[in-house]
């Protein structure tokens, strides 16, 4: 293929140009990175893509290696990964062999747990990247700083996805997908509402939605559950903050006057009919509300989810929905959430060079750029995400701007705990239970026990 | 003494093999799960753990989640082990009836559900009982039989939720019930009840006076295993409600699962299963005592 | 006899009544499994009014390794419940027969192990595996199996066993038989409608089974058919019409097992003939 050859030259090119686009947009975290100059990043692009000699030489010195992998991706991203990533691995590495094993999503955690605890971890795993630090303070995984090549990664990748890997000041692991979640609005209910483009503005959101309510049995917004995953890009939008930007205490943010006020207006949208059912578990569903099916016409304009929904649905929803922008809230912008998977290894892993020999073929451009046209994984690696071939992917793009403004979610190792607490202030104060601030000021005091 | 061993030397061939794979895969774990009770335990690295004394065992005294979970795994008991014993009861009685044909036939369907997968049937249930229109109980609740005006939000109210609960489980354990009295019933002697008859005792009074007393054995072990299945039912929930809404459905087995696997409390989590033995030893203690010395006596 | 037949038909009507019941929910699933485009709960209308297809029926048995997954399952199945029967029939048969000094506190703290929640028990179990070098292999799997088993399965059966008069061993003992002649030719035939039901629930729970199987087995191509069920549920969607497809086909060879092995436990003659007091 001739995409392949020119590969290098092109991303150069293209991240070049986008170093120089972010420059111009200013004020998000995740542009930090690229404010490195252009040519050590085009030697990283160089050897990320090493070219075929290289490589042999390298694959040479290489001691036959078989490493245990774990992964649990769906259906369609096992396929491209058996189909298409790990011949091109076997090509250039022919003494290492990728034993790739899917785990099912459910109890997940306690197969990880479990097999580490009994010593018979694998030696790479990809896992949700809220895991990584709890995982690393139980004392599961390897530090991955000193491996050769680390630094370059690190510069590689966009800051976002890389800081879900650090726990106490050292990484341990690397990004290798990433996801945000946008608002996908249903054409015709859209234009029900009487609009033709996306809203812009959360305002003209609410204002749509009230429109269609009076048309009848219509939402115009759909958060998907009131967890902290769903509730996010809507809360942090509207200007809610779950601790400071160091992570270190909730209180005085969560439970700050902007974030009292954001999850009251997110109540009165409630409280008014506008948001769909799914806010508090109902019926139908995201997707079924946002398609209608058989016999139950669609009835929600807008949902708020990830790029999967386009990379599975295919062409069912090509010309019938519309990816957009997430509308901006109060500060002119908006702020999804950050989601994601980092590449770990595990303490007792028995091939960890060859692991990590892996971990750095799956974030080389050409993986990435594979990975993200064929399966929607955004790419952690900010050349890749700036590749040409993901415009032939017509919803990525605005996934890719979303990621600007995106938060990720707090790094803790007590993460799963304070997801919890965050659920059961939200859930509360919809149903009800407690006012914003008292759901608010509870959560907070938690929340502040566990970033201790 | 030596009587003792002789005794032992006798039976050994017999308990030996079942007796040590008890001790490896059952005794041994539950030893050990006392013993990490008492320590802040890390799963990954036990040497770095704590020992907390009685710590864990306080902790669960005062968590406001404990009191729903428990409260929760008595009702569920509570409703289910009679729920199903007496829909069980009347299945087997009925088929057992000389009158019942396509006596197999029965027997399989009613059986359906306890060979089914419980992940199954979870999901299967979670949907029957979603809310809106959408789920076929509301819908048929409804549209179709028009018994209440508005569909039920099953799944997000406490309540309701249990009450979906409760149904996966008995419908569900309906059939073991059927199956045990079956197997029961085939044992006891139709002598007996053609005496009865001849003794002028019909239908219901003779199997209140001859079958269930002659059931009785049967009856304690199929109540004692319906408990000890009540406080271990986990999978039901943890797919349906995952606990919620806001922790209200959690039994005790969803939730010291979540604390020793998903916020890694091992040492928590263990207390709480330790804590949950005790009490179902201390409740069916009454019953133990007399199970395995009653025998039928014709 | 004008009222034996009204009996009989109102017999026949409260039993179909509670099939309904019974089998609504199978119905459900059968209509799900036969739509596509699923990624929810198929509305009412949708069951009722779509085109039914088998597509998902030969997609499920084509994917996530399902029919090698089903033939794994049968194995393990059926040499557990075999090792498991034998198990459970001898330990009961050792707590039915003999007396030895702290029977009873032993038959107990079997008990209380039946009591304390196993969902935590799976690490220490893991680590026994691990050092006997039996993780990832079947006998390990399926040690643990019949080793977890053999507690239900002894106080299943014990009962059963009592219930058989000693006096039905005299004659064994007089020709001169010892107790191996009298476990194998009086106890286990006298006890078969017990043995059959207790092999079903064998059977049927280790079918089931998931968390064990997945955390002891990390070969892809040695996994069981729950694992195969837990694939269909996609990371972010689920497919609902193959999951229940897959899920009516698991049901298959238990439906059938139940028909071989109901056949013991409805023989009448059994408690007839010879066990009587």
């Amino acid at each position: 293929m001739s995409v392949k050859k020119t590969w290098p030259l092109l991303a150069a090119t293209l991240f070049t140009a986008s170093v120089v686009l972010s420059g111009c947009g200013g004020n998000n975290g995740n542009s930090n990175g690229t404010e490195a100059s252009g040519s050590p990043s085009v030697e990283a692009s160089k050897e990320a893509n090493p070219s075929p000699s290289a490589s042999e030489s390298a694959a040479a010195e290489e001691k036959p290696a078989t490493i245990e992998f774990w992964h649990a991706y769906g259906e369609g991203e096992e396929k491209v990964l058996l189909e298409e990533v790990l011949p091109k691995f076997k090509e250039l590495h022919p003494n290492i062999t990728v034993n790739a094993t899917r785990m099912p999503t459910e109890n997940l955690d306690q197969q990880v747990l479990t097999a580490v605890a009994g010593g018979a971890a694998p030696d790479l795993m990809r896992m949700d990247n809220t895991w990584v630090s709890r995982m690393a303070k139980e004392g599961a995984l390897q530090t991955v700083d000193s491996f050769p090549g680390f630094d370059e990664i690190k510069e590689r990748s966009f800051d976002g996805p890389l800081s879900t890997n650090l726990y106490n000041g050292k990484y341990y692991g690397v990004p290798l997908d990433t996801n945000t979640k946008i608002a996908i609005y249903n054409k015709e209910l859209l234009a029900e509402a009487g609009a033709t483009e996306p809203p812009q503005t959360i305002d003209e959101l609410v204002t749509l939605a009230r429109n269609l309510k009076a048309k009848g049995k219509y939402y115009g917004i759909t958060i998907g559950g009131p967890d902290a995953w769903n509730m996010p890009p809507f809360f942090w939008t509207l200007g809610g903050s779950i601790t400071d930007d160091n992570y270190t205490t909730a209180s005085g943010y969560l439970n700050g006057e902007a974030s009292v006020k954001a999850l009251e207006t997110i109540i009165s949208w409630n409280d008014e009919g506008l948001l769909a059912p799914p806010i508090l578990g109902g019926q139908p569903g995201t997707w079924e509300g946002l398609r209608g099916e058989e016999g139950s016409p669609a009835s929600y304009m807008m949902i708020n989810d990830g790029p999967w929904f386009f990379s599975i649905l295919g062409d069912a929803v090509k010309d019938t929905m519309i990816p957009a922008k997430m509308p901006n809230g109060p500060d002119g912008s908006s702020h999804s959430v950050i989601g994601g998977q980092d590449l770990v290894i595990f303490n007792g892993a028995k091939q960890p060079e060859a692991a990590w020999t892996f971990s750095q073929f799956l974030l080389s451009d050409e993986i990435q750029v594979l990975m993200a046209v064929k399966t929607g994984a955004i790419p952690v690696i900010k050349t890749a995400a700036n590749a040409e071939e993901l415009k032939s992917v017509y919803y990525l793009d605005e996934f890719v701007a979303e990621m600007d403004t995106a938060y990720a979610r707090t790094p803790s190792a007590n993460w799963n705990q304070i997801s919890d607490v965050f659920g059961k202030a939200f859930e509360s104060a919809l149903r009800k239970e407690a006012t914003a601030q008292e759901a608010l000021d509870k959560a907070a005091k938690e929340i502040d026990a566990l970033l201790q | 003494m030596v009587k003792g061993l002789k005794q032992y030397w006798q039976v050994a061939p017999y308990l030996t093999l079942g007796f040590l794979l008890t001790c490896v895969f059952v005794l041994y774990p539950l030893a050990k799960g006392i013993y990490i009770s008492f320590f802040d335990y890390k799963v990954i690295q036990p040497s770095l753990s704590e020992f907390v004394g009685f710590a864990n065992y306080r902790q669960a005294l005062t968590d406001p989640t404990v009191y729903t979970a428990l409260w929760n795994t008595l009702l569920f008991a509570a409703v289910t082990v009679p729920g199903q014993w007496l829909l069980g009861v009347i299945a087997a009685t009925l088929i057992n009836i000389q009158l019942v044909r396509f006596k197999v036939f029965f027997r399989l369907i009613y059986y359906l559900p306890v060979i089914s997968s419980w992940v199954v049937v979870s999901y299967l249930f979670k949907f029957l009982f979603a809310d809106g229109h959408s789920g076929i109980i509301n819908y048929l609740l409804t549209d179709i039989l028009h018994i209440v005006p508005e569909p039920i939000a099953w799944l997000q109210n406490r309540w309701s939720a249990n009450v979906v609960i409760w149904a996966v489980s008995v419908w569900k354990g309906i059939g073991w019930v059927m199956v045990m009295y079956l197997a029961a019933l085939q044992s006891i002697p139709k002598s007996l009840y053609e005496a009865a008859q001849i003794d002028g005792a019909k239908g219901v009074s003779s199997f209140l006076n001859i079958t269930l007393p002659l059931m009785r054995p049967m009856t304690v072990y199929v109540v004692i295993n319906l408990i000890i299945g009540a406080f271990q039912a986990f999978i039901q929930v943890l797919l349906i409600t995952r606990g919620g809404p806001l922790d209200s459905t959690h039994l005790m087995n969803t939730y010291l699962f979540k604390q020793a696997f998903e916020y890694f409390n091992f040492g928590y989590g263990t207390a709480l299963s330790v804590m949950l033995g005790l009490l179902i030893f201390i409740f069916t203690y009454g019953q133990q005592r007399t199970f395995g010395r009653e025998r039928l006596e014709y | 006899m004008r009222r034996q037949r009204g009996l009989t038909l109102a017999l026949h009507m409260a039993l179909l009544l509670g099939m309904l019941l019974v089998i609504g929910p199978f119905v459900y699933m059968v209509l799900t499994s036969l739509t596509t485009d699923n990624f929810s709960l198929p509305s009412p209308y949708k069951l009722m009014h779509s085109s039914k297809t088998i597509q998902n029926y030969i997609d499920a048995w084509n994917k996530n390794h399902f029919s090698r997954y089903f033939v794994n399952s049968i194995g393990i199945s059926a040499v557990t419940m075999v090792l498991s029967l034998f198990l459970a029939t001898l330990t009961a048969y050792g707590f039915a027969r003999f007396s030895f000094p702290a029977k009873e506190p032993l038959f107990k703290l079997f008990l209380f192990s039946m009591f304390v929640p196993a969902l935590l028990n799976i690490i220490p179990q893991f680590t026994i595996l691990k050092t006997l070098h039996l993780v990832d292999t079947y006998p390990g799997l399926i040690l643990l199996y019949a080793g977890t088993g053999v507690v239900g399965g002894t106080f299943f059966l014990r009962g059963f066993f009592e219930r058989i008069p000693t006096e039905l061993e005299e004659s064994i003992v007089i020709d001169g038989g010892g107790k191996w002649t009298l476990y194998r030719s009086i106890y286990i035939p006298l006890s078969l409608p017990a043995i059959g039901t207790l092999g079903i629930f064998s059977f049927s729970g280790t079918w089931d089974e998931f968390i064990v199987a997945l955390t002891l087995i990390k070969t892809e191509s040695h996994r069981t058919l729950p694992i195969a069920l837990q694939l269909f549920q996609g990371q972010y969607a689920t497919y609902y019409g193959l999951f229940f497809a897959a899920s009516m086909m698991a049901l298959l060879p238990i439906i059938l097992i139940f028909l071989i092995f109901q056949k013991q436990f409805v023989n009448p003659n059994m408690s007839e003939g010879s066990v009587k007091g």
